[in-house]
């Protein structure tokens, strides 16, 4: 009976503790690099073809440009957690911890030693739209583009100190060609956080 | 545009670069063109180094040059000429400090050497390109500058890397040079460490060759 009792409690705490809310905030100050470099991601089961294609294309492209291999493992029921899975979640309702205005934020995850082990991507679906570049749909933000930065902070690019600053992305103009790229200043960045004396 | 600066352009005297491409021969006067443009970017480059851009004037180059304006407008049509001119120039003479000298070499070290050595002969202009970075011209530095990294980057790495195909190493390529560029570009701005000419050209192979090596496939040399 007693034992019973305590595996009750044990399964309602960790009930409970798969329930609770995951902190958002920014890493803690300081560099963060990430430990693996074999990373597969997850999209949220609530994202549409078009929106899979452009994921994707975002993420070879930074595997093309970096030591950082990234592969997909296909759609599921995505939320924000350290649940061991790096996730591309699309949120109909934008933590209140995050300001209303800002159209993605890369959650990371980091160890005791301050390496990033797991990070999820959050896109803002309640005040922004998206689309790709073979869409372009106007108004809408190019998920290449706002991706670019977020992948980038993924692997500890330019992370954000401050929860309340917000990137300002442009909506893509009718007929517009968007023309997907790393940004140099991102490529420098990665560049510094990475190197190391190949001599070592 | 002064008067000078208006007959020049009637006569429609040729910008050096237009003029070493029309001739291209060493004949006597060439040298003596060739000489007196590079007493005026030597000049610009010793203006460069405590004068402010906005307070540059063709009579400040003259002077420092040791010639009269006249001279001046018999080889540059105006200020921003000049500038363009002395960009080049300085560009060239980096992209021939890559490196022959590294011709039997065979391993991706190498390439980061041109690199190294590229990033070095350009740095030695730092006061000049910090005009040109300062100035309207600061994407065309940017271009200029990305050009230059994918050269010493491609430079026989074709040779050394066969393990992927070209269409990686071309976007590898591009986007490392990107990266590259923007280094040099915040050191220029004075935004980023490090702040010493010779500890950034000896940085920027350490910064690319660990990833080289993982992007490219020859192993994992690199991560932290």
């Amino acid at each position: 009976m007693r034992t019973s009792h305590i595996l009750a409690a044990a399964l309602a705490a960790a009930t409970l503790a798969g329930c609770a809310p995951t902190r958002i905030g920014p890493a803690p100050a300081g560099l963060h690099t990430r430990v693996a470099t074999a990373i597969t991601y997850y999209l949220d089961k609530a994202a549409g073809d078009a929106l899979e294609l452009g994921v994707r294309e975002s993420f070879q492209m930074w595997s093309e440009a970096t030591m950082f291999k990234f592969s997909y493992g296909g759609r599921v029921s995505a939320r924000i957690a350290r649940d061991g899975r790096d996730e591309v979640v699309i949120m109909r309702h934008w933590p209140q911890e995050l300001p209303i205005g800002d159209a993605a934020w890369c959650q990371v995850y980091l160890d005791a030693a301050g390496k990033i082990r797991e990070a999820d991507i959050l896109l803002n679906a309640q005040a922004f739209s998206f689309t790709t570049r073979r869409e372009a749909k106007p108004g809408s933000l190019f998920i290449e583009d706002v991706l670019e930065k977020e992948i980038g902070r993924s692997i500890g690019l330019g992370l954000k100190t401050d929860v309340s600053a917000i990137d300002d992305y442009r909506p893509a103009q009718p007929g517009e060609a968007f023309e997907p790229g790393i940004d140099p200043a991102d490529m420098a960045a990665y560049l510094s956080l990475y190197a190391t004396d190949p001599k070592s | 545009m002064n008067e000078i600066e208006k007959a020049a352009s009637t006569q429609n005297v040729p910008s050096p670069v237009a003029y070493a491409t029309r001739k291209g021969g060493t004949s006597r006067i060439d040298r003596r063109r060739a000489r007196t443009e590079r007493s005026i970017f030597a000049a610009l480059e010793s203006l460069s180094s405590y004068l402010p851009l906005d307070e540059l004037s063709v009579a400040r180059i003259a002077e420092a040059a040791d010639i009269n304006r006249v001279t001046f407008y018999a080889h540059f049509r105006n200020l921003d000429d000049l500038l363009d001119a002395a960009l080049k120039a300085a560009f060239d003479e980096a992209a021939a400090s890559m490196a022959d000298s590294f011709i039997d070499e065979t391993a991706l070290e190498a390439v980061g050497e041109n690199v190294r050595a590229y990033a070095a002969a350009i740095l030695r202009h730092r006061a000049f390109l910090r005009w040109v970075y300062d100035s309207s011209s600061r994407d065309r530095l940017a271009a200029l500058l990305g050009e230059g990294f994918r050269s010493a980057l491609e430079r026989r790495i074709g040779a050394v890397v066969s393990t992927c195909s070209a269409r990686r190493r071309g976007l590898f390529a591009q986007y490392t040079s990107g990266g590259l560029a923007s280094l040099v570009l915040g050191f220029l701005a004075g935004e980023s460490a490090p702040s010493d000419v010779d500890e950034l050209a000896d940085f920027l192979p350490k910064a690319w060759l660990p990833s080289a090596y993982m992007v490219l496939g020859i192993g994992d040399r690199g991560g932290t």
